[in-house]
C-alpha cells in the first residue's frame, strides 16, 4: 500500500477503541482504514510486532477485530502510527470503514440542509 | 410578547422558556419515575425568595449592540404572572443581565431593602440563567453543576441517564484535543489515559493541564476555560439544531403554502397575512442559514484537526465564543417561530386564533431583526 493511499484515508476518532499488542493495551488516537495512531508505551517494541493484536472496544463489540499483520510506520510527537491489515474480508470490502465510520465521534452530527429551497 | 404566543411558548417546554415556579410535575417528565409509574411529585420553587416563588425565565431576541455577527442580542427576561396558575394570562417583566443586583429586584417587586443575604443565592442563579445562550436542559444542568451552585435537578426536565449518555458523548469529541494535550504536557506522558486526559478537558478545572494546551491552541491565558466551554458548548448546539430540522422543514412548507385568503377577500387581512408571514419565513430562514454556516466552520476545522492540521481548528477557536453566543440567539428565534407552529398546525389557517398568533410571532421577529412597527408601516 502507498503511504499517499495512508495518508489520504479518511481518519476516525472513536471513544474507548483500544489496540492490543501482545497483552498490552493501547489507547488510539485516531484510525483509518489502513493504519491506526496509537499512544505509545515504553514497555513495547513497535519495531517487531509478531504478538498477537487486535482492537478492544467495551462499548461496541463490532469494533472487537483480530489484527492479521501490523507494521511500524512512524512516530509522531508520543503517538506511533501502524500500519495495519484485518483478518478476514472485511478490510477488502470496505465494511470495516463503514464500521469505523458509524462510531467515529461525528457520527451523530447532521448537516443543516437548506429547508427553504 | 401577546398572550396567545405566550400560552405557546409555555405549552412548547421550549428552550427559550424556564419555568422556576413551584408546581407538581409527572414524575416521567424528571426521568426519575420508579419502574415505569406514571405518578405526579411535587416540585418546590426553584429560587429561595419569596418574590421569585412564581418566577418564569424568557430568553428574548432583539436587536442590540453585541458581538454578534448580525448584531442581534439575547435577552433573559424575569416574568411574575399576574396569576401564577394562569401564566398565560400576562404579567410583569423584567430584563436582566448577569450583574443583576438586589436594588434592581426590589424596585422591579416594589420592595424596600431586600436582605442580600437571603437573596444572594438566587442573584447566583440569575447571573447564571443570564450568561447561558439557551435553556437548553442539559446546558442549563451541566452549567449549574460547573458552577457548584446546588439546585433541584427535575426543573431541567433531562434525566441522569440522558444527562449522562450526553456528557459521554460530547467528552468524546475532545480525545483529539486530549491526545495534543498528551503530545505537550511533559507532566502526563506515559501516565495518562486519553479518556482522563478527555475528562480533564470536560471539567475544565486544572488551568496547569489546560495552559500548555490553549498557549499550543493560541487561546488568550484569561480565556482558557470560557473557549474550550464553547466549544464544547458548540457541539451541543449541533445536537439541538439537528433534531429540529425535520420540525422547521415543516414550518417552512406551511409558511410558503399558498394563502387561505380568496382573492379580493378581507383584502387588509389577507395583505397583514402575508406580510406576517414572509416576516416570520424570512426571520427563520436567516437564524437557520446563518446556524448552518456556523455549524459548516466548526466542521471543517474539527475535520482539519482529526487529519492532523490544528491551523484551522486554531483559527476557528478565535471565533467560537461569540459563535456560542449566536447559536444561543438563533435557537431562540427558532423556538419562537417553531412554538407558534406547534400550536397553530392543528387549526385552519385561516381561523382568528392562527392568524393572531402568527401576527404575534411576526411582531417579535420584527423587533429581533429591528424593523419596527412604525417603520414598516410607513414603508
Amino acid at each position: 500500500m502507498h503511504q499517499s493511499n495512508r495518508r489520504s484515508a479518511k481518519r476516525y476518532v472513536i471513544d474507548g477503541l483500544m489496540v492490543e499488542i501482545g497483552g498490552f493495551s493501547h489507547d488510539t488516537i485516531d484510525v483509518s482504514r489502513l493504519a491506526v495512531s496509537i499512544v505509545r508505551r515504553a514497555d513495547v517494541d513497535y519495531s517487531r510486532l509478531n504478538a498477537r493484536c487486535e482492537f478492544k472496544n467495551a462499548k461496541a463489540s463490532e469494533l472487537n477485530r483480530p489484527i492479521a499483520s501490523l507494521e511500524f510506520g512512524h512516530r509522531r510527537g508520543v503517538a506511533v502510527v501502524l500500519k495495519y491489515a484485518l483478518a478476514g474480508r472485511e478490510f477488502q470490502s470496505r465494511d470495516w470503514e463503514n464500521i469505523l465510520s458509524r462510531h467515529d465521534v461525528r457520527a451523530d452530527w447532521v448537516a443543516l440542509e437548506d429547508v427553504f429551497a | 410578547m401577546g398572550r396567545a404566543q405566550l400560552k405557546a411558548l409555555m405549552a412548547s417546554g421550549s428552550s427559550i422558556v424556564f419555568d422556576a415556579r413551584a408546581r407538581t410535575i409527572a414524575s416521567d417528565v424528571s426521568g426519575m419515575a420508579p419502574n415505569g409509574q406514571n405518578a405526579s411529585m411535587q416540585l418546590p420553587s426553584f429560587f429561595a425568595h419569596g418574590l421569585l416563588k412564581n418566577a418564569l425565565l424568557f430568553k428574548s431576541v432583539e436587536r442590540g449592540c453585541s458581538s454578534d455577527p448580525d448584531g442581534v442580542v439575547s435577552h433573559t427576561r424575569l416574568f411574575i404572572p399576574f396569576d401564577s396558575e394562569r401564566a398565560g394570562n400576562g404579567g410583569k417583566s423584567l430584563v436582566f443581565g448577569p450583574s443583576v443586583s438586589a436594588e434592581k429586584l426590589g424596585k422591579f417587586f416594589g420592595v424596600e431593602n431586600i436582605e442580600p443575604a437571603r437573596i444572594k443565592g438566587d442573584l447566583d442563579k440569575l447571573a447564571l440563567l443570564a450568561k447561558a445562550p439557551s435553556f437548553s436542559a442539559f446546558l442549563l444542568r451541566d452549567a449549574f453543576e460547573r458552577a457548584g451552585i446546588e439546585t433541584d435537578k427535575r426543573f431541567f426536565q433531562i434525566s441522569d441517564t440522558e444527562a449522562d449518555a450526553l456528557r459521554e458523548n460530547l467528552k468524546a469529541k475532545l480525545k483529539p484535543l486530549a491526545a495534543m494535550a498528551l503530545n505537550l504536557s511533559a507532566t502526563v506522558v506515559g501516565n495518562a489515559q486519553l479518556d482522563l486526559l478527555a475528562r480533564k478537558l470536560w471539567e475544565l478545572d486544572d488551568p496547569a493541564f489546560l495552559m500548555p494546551l490553549a498557549r499550543a491552541l493560541k487561546i488568550p491565558e484569561a480565556d482558557t476555560t470560557s473557549v474550550f466551554y464553547a466549544w464544547i458548548g458548540a457541539a451541543y448546539f449541533q445536537r439541538e439544531f439537528a433534531k429540529r430540522q425535520a420540525k422547521v422543514r415543516l414550518l417552512a412548507e406551511w409558511l410558503a403554502a399558498k394563502s387561505p385568503f380568496p382573492a379580493a377577500e378581507k383584502e387588509e387581512i389577507a395583505r397583514q397575512y402575508e406580510d406576517d408571514r414572509c416576516q416570520v419565513r424570512e426571520r427563520l430562514r436567516w437564524a437557520w442559514s446563518t446556524a448552518a454556516k456556523i455549524f459548516e466552520r466548526y466542521t471543517v476545522s474539527y475535520d482539519a484537526l482529526i487529519a492532523g492540521r490544528a491551523g484551522p481548528f486554531v483559527e476557528y477557536l478565535q471565533t467560537v465564543q461569540t459563535d456560542f453566543t449566536a447559536l444561543g440567539t438563533r435557537l431562540s428565534v427558532i423556538e419562537y417561530c417553531l412554538s407558534f407552529y406547534d400550536l397553530t398546525a392543528s387549526l385552519d389557517r385561516n381561523s382568528i386564533a392562527s392568524i393572531e398568533l402568527l401576527r404575534e410571532v411576526a411582531r417579535t421577529m420584527r423587533n429581533a431583526s429591528g424593523e419596527s412597527e412604525s417603520g414598516r408601516a410607513a414603508a
